[in-house]
């Protein structure tokens, strides 16, 4: 059975986990992929202008489609934009977009569960009735609509995302308050007298911390797949800013003579999105396998 | 005052083959690389139409040694390494365990009633529906007759209006009238041997004897065989012929009920019947020192060693002892049984 | 019985809430516009004095919360006012294309579920051996794979590259099936994939749970068939927690038909709201995201209803 299952069941986050850490990359090197990816991707994001061989907004349309070579590793586009470095900016944008969004989207999201789950009654048929509203859009569409009306650009991306996702959290949140507002030792501070806020703090906070973070990384994969499939569409950024959906779509018009123009990007998404999945899996199984039926 | 089924020794089976005999049956488990051998070596009979009490801690092996029995032991990650297990006649050890012949015995032959009422029922399916397909798979009964069955089967263990509740769901019934439906399902099809696998520890006390008495009645209306699992010493005084008590894997006592309570012979048997309060005595209780071991645990020695009060230097040096009669039909596996008291 | 009446009722309720506050945003979303509304709303631009007659007739000039039940009685009635790009009522068109979005849809989604529960029961089965390996490799892929790539791919590799099927486009299967089918498998395939992935591995995951069950044990030791242990016992609880997720993967489902319709040119709902949002035709999008919204807690209301048939301990 994995050791480290049942070594982390108590406590989250307690100094012992970075010597666990180790073991547990160890055992399950899917995780260790999923960080080391999501490690690469940081690094290439913070540093793209460093990394990047050229810029990635410099045309020349002397250079359009080339195939891969020494020079350009991985060709260039109809515009003669080298699409390594394009790539490169890409990952910037996706991570930044990703983190935005689900930072927003949880710190919102979980306030408002925090306020149903706690107090029941009316706040908490309101707000649920508001999330069940705001779910029963498809996340893209609603992101679309948003977009329509508040304009392309890439705030405007982070805010339809947000919306489009803090529901989830409100949700997960809510059902945790639930039942740890009625936990033995949380009804004992309420009857001592402490204060809904102390409570808040003290008590519920930490508790649903692991799943906060199990589902803040898994939401990033799909707030990844999001923002490439809005700015395949068009939305959300302003060309010639490079992103991983665009660039498939101003590919397409030359499948025939060059397809990785257009299938490349993709697979950085897929990568991407993979590496956030298995961390968020692996992260999932370890700290609260009881999400597993959930997420 | 033991044994409601205690066969009559008029009776022409009294010395009749046993319905159960089990040899050398050994179990493994793999887990994390390690090997645990939770059954070991384990030997006994079942006598026709008695009721054969196994006693011992969790991680004693007993309820291990009757899935092995039934051939439910998963593999992997366990197996069942070793041990012939005769079932009127017929060793099951050399049967697939998928088969069909084997599965006609599960149910068929052998009923099983399970510890946990509350989750041994399928909660999406009737009970008459659970009921019915032992009948229909094993008797070959048509619909209606198969129904007609099932609601004489509820009767009978004590589910009144039987008919029309054959429609209901198990999450309707509490943990009691439950275990009465896994004991109409387990006798469905007269099996001649029933396992009761701890069928009263999730009950309440006064269940508990209701349920008792249901299964020892029943049992012996069918002229069967019960095996009667259990850690409750109270229920195996009042309930069975016989006994084996087991500890870490093996049969460490085995003998007629009375004897073995009257004289224990092995010094865990002897620290459990201390454990027990009994009317009319002023004693203190004492709880035997230290735990028991893991399940599967290997052992040079004696595995009752580290709590044995009455440990002999031969203990220490010597391997873990094996059954040796002690008294007729009395036998025990210690080094210092033989000696006087 | 009467519990199971008021669970139906308070259900049919709690949507009925949920659509109007989504029918509230989408109005909000519409007046959030920056500029002109009536500019916006008509798509023209006049003097200023046929403006202020336009904006008296449209009713711009009442509060907010009348034009708000103005508006909703006129949605009610099936008038989702004119789309400035195709100079139609939006309700022709939405009319037109939904059955499309409709078709594509189901087919994907009857895809996905049967597929998808199979390739997880086998997995779960099959636990352990490289069957299930490989059911779970594939299905943590399709998870991260984008649906408008996958489009993309599967033009090039099928279309472009072998020849086998059209590029794009839309025939209906009453008008010619043989090349409507052919038409359709390509998205189709696309668009199931991601629902595929997640119902494969919950499927499996809610199987093996399931087998570890007690009553499970119960089962076999009454000596009933593997086979029969699976269908009869396992499957039947298994399956009713995807059951409930079937209403997330339907939701998922509606986006990615937004992108298989732009990818393969298919002239349903989805494209339709693209376009419409490059258009600045608003109208069509509040509209569009109105019937979606629609679609979406139907699907869930029925999904709920039929849990009452599915899980007996839900009936009392």
């Amino acid at each position: 059975m994995d050791e480290a299952t049942t070594g982390s069941r108590d406590t989250a986050f307690t100094p012992s986990y970075l010597r666990t850490a180790a073991g547990i990359l160890r055992q399950r090197p899917d995780i260790a992929i999923g960080v080391l990816v999501i490690a690469v991707m940081v690094v290439l994001a913070l540093f793209a202008d460093l990394i990047a061989p050229y810029d990635p907004n410099r045309t020349s349309l002397l250079d359009s489609l080339m195939p891969m070579s020494a020079e350009h590793w991985l060709g260039t586009d109809s515009l003669g934009r080298d699409v390594l470095s394009r790539l490169i900016h890409g990952t910037r944008v996706s991570l930044q977009v990703g983190v935005f969004a689900v930072f927003s989207a949880a710190a919102v999201g979980t306030f408002l569960g925090l306020l149903a789950g706690y107090f029941r009654g009316i706040p908490d048929m309101i707000i649920m009735r508001l999330m069940d509203a705001l779910i029963s859009v498809p996340p893209i569409i609603l992101a679309i609509a948003l977009a329509a009306v508040l304009g392309g650009g890439v705030d405007n991306v982070v805010i339809a995302l947000a919306v489009a996702l803090l529901p989830t959290y409100a949700r997960v949140m809510r059902s945790l308050v639930l039942v740890i507002r009625e936990l033995d030792y949380v009804v004992s501070a309420r009857v001592a007298g402490a204060g809904p806020l102390r409570i808040m703090i003290q008590h519920i906070a930490p508790n649903c911390l692991p799943s906060l973070v199990v589902l803040m990384t898994l939401n990033m994969g799909h707030a990844i797949l999001a923002e490439a499939s809005l700015s395949f569409l068009g939305i959300g950024i302003t060309p010639p800013q490079a992103a991983w959906g665009a660039m498939v779509s101003d590919g397409y018009r030359y499948m025939l003579q060059d397809p990785s123009l257009s299938l490349i990007p993709g697979v950085c998404v897929i990568v991407a999105v993979l590496a956030f999945n298995l961390a968020g899996d692996g992260l999932r199984d370890l700290l609260d396998p009881r999400l597993k039926g959930q997420l | 005052m033991a044994g409601a089924g205690r066969p009559d020794p008029d009776l022409p089976e009294a010395d009749a083959a046993p319905t159960l005999s089990v040899r050398g049956l050994s179990t493994e488990f793999r887990a994390g690389g390690r090997v645990r051998r939770v059954v070991d070596d384990v030997s006994f009979d079942v006598k026709r139409r008695e009721i054969l009490a196994f006693v011992g801690e969790s991680g004693s092996g007993k309820s291990v040694t009757f899935l092995s029995v039934l051939r439910l032991i998963a593999d992997p990650p366990g197996r069942i390494v070793d041990g012939s297990v005769l079932f009127d006649g017929e060793d099951l050890m050399t049967l697939d365990p998928k088969g069909a012949r084997m599965r006609s015995i599960r149910g068929g032959g052998i009923g099983f009633v399970f510890q946990e009422p509350m989750t041994s029922l399928n909660p999406v399916l009737t009970i008459g529906r659970q009921i019915m397909e032992s009948l229909r798979l094993h008797l070959d009964m048509g619909r209606r007759e198969a129904r007609a069955r099932a609601a004489g089967l509820l009767s009978a263990v004590g589910i009144g209006d039987a008919e029309r509740r054959l429609g209901a769901y198990p999450h309707e019934f509490s943990g009691g009238m439950r275990q009465r439906i896994m004991i109409a399902i387990a006798v469905a099809c007269s099996p001649r041997l029933i396992i009761a696998d701890e069928p009263t520890t999730a009950l309440d006390v006064t269940t508990q004897a209701q349920i008792l008495e249901l299964l020892a009645g029943t049992v012996r209306d069918l002229g069967a065989s019960l095996v009667l699992i259990t850690h409750n010493l109270g229920i195996v005084a009042r309930y069975a012929d016989r006994i084996n008590v087991m500890y870490a894997g093996r049969i460490v006592e085995s003998g007629a009920t009375d004897d073995v309570f009257a004289d224990p012979r092995h010094p865990y048997t002897r620290a459990l019947l201390d454990c027990v309060p009994r009317l009319g005595e002023t004693r203190k209780l004492a709880p035997i020192a230290g735990q028991p071991p893991d399940a599967g645990t290997a052992f040079a020695h004696c595995p009752f060693l580290p709590r044995c009060a009455r440990a002999l230097p031969v203990c220490r040096t010597a391997p873990p002892p094996r059954l040796a009669d002690v008294a007729p039909n009395h036998s025990a596996a210690c080094h210092a049984a033989e000696l006087p008291e | 019985m009467a519990g199971t009446l008021t669970t139906f009722a308070t259900r049919l309720l709690q949507s009925l809430v949920v659509l109007l506050l989504v029918s509230v945003l989408v109005f909000a979303l519409a007046r959030l516009v920056p500029g002109d509304p009536v500019k916006t709303l008509l798509g023209f631009e006049g003097t200023q004095t046929q403006i202020d007659e336009m904006r008296e007739t449209l009713g711009l000039n009442r509060p907010l919360p009348v034009q708000y039940v103005a508006w909703l009685g006129e949605v009610l009635s099936g008038d989702f006012g004119r789309s400035i790009t195709y100079r139609e009522p939006v309700a022709d068109l939405l009319l037109a294309r939904l059955p499309v979005t409709a078709l594509l849809g189901t087919l994907a989604f009857v895809l996905a579920v049967v597929l998808g529960i199979v390739a997880g029961v086998v997995a779960a089965v099959y636990r352990g051996t490289p069957v299930d390996g490989l059911v779970t490799v594939l299905a943590t892929i399709g998870l991260a794979t984008p649906v408008f790539w996958l489009g993309v791919l599967f033009i090039y590799l099928f279309s472009l590259k072998l020849g086998w099927l059209p590029v794009q486009g839309f025939t209906s299967p009453f008008v010619d099936p043989a090349r409507s089918l052919q038409q359709l498998v390509l998205p189709v395939v696309c668009l199931a994939l991601s629902p595929l992935a997640s119902i494969a591995r919950q499927t499996r995951s809610s199987v093996l749970e399931v087998i570890q069950q007690d009553y499970v044990r119960t089962a076999w030791s009454k000596g009933l068939r593997e086979r029969a242990i699976i269908v009869g016992h396992v499957l039947r609880n298994a399956l009713m927690p995807i059951v409930t997720l079937t209403g997330v993967h339907l939701n998922h489902l509606l986006g990615g038909s937004v992108l298989v319709e732009t990818v393969f040119n298919i002239p349903g709902l989805g494209r339709l709201i693209v376009n419409a949002v490059f258009d600045k035709d608003f109208q069509v999008v509040q509209s569009s995201v109105l019937v979606f919204a629609v679609i979406v807690v139907t699907v869930n209301l029925l999904i709920d209803y039929s849990y009452a048939f599915i899980d007996p301990r839900t009936r009392r």
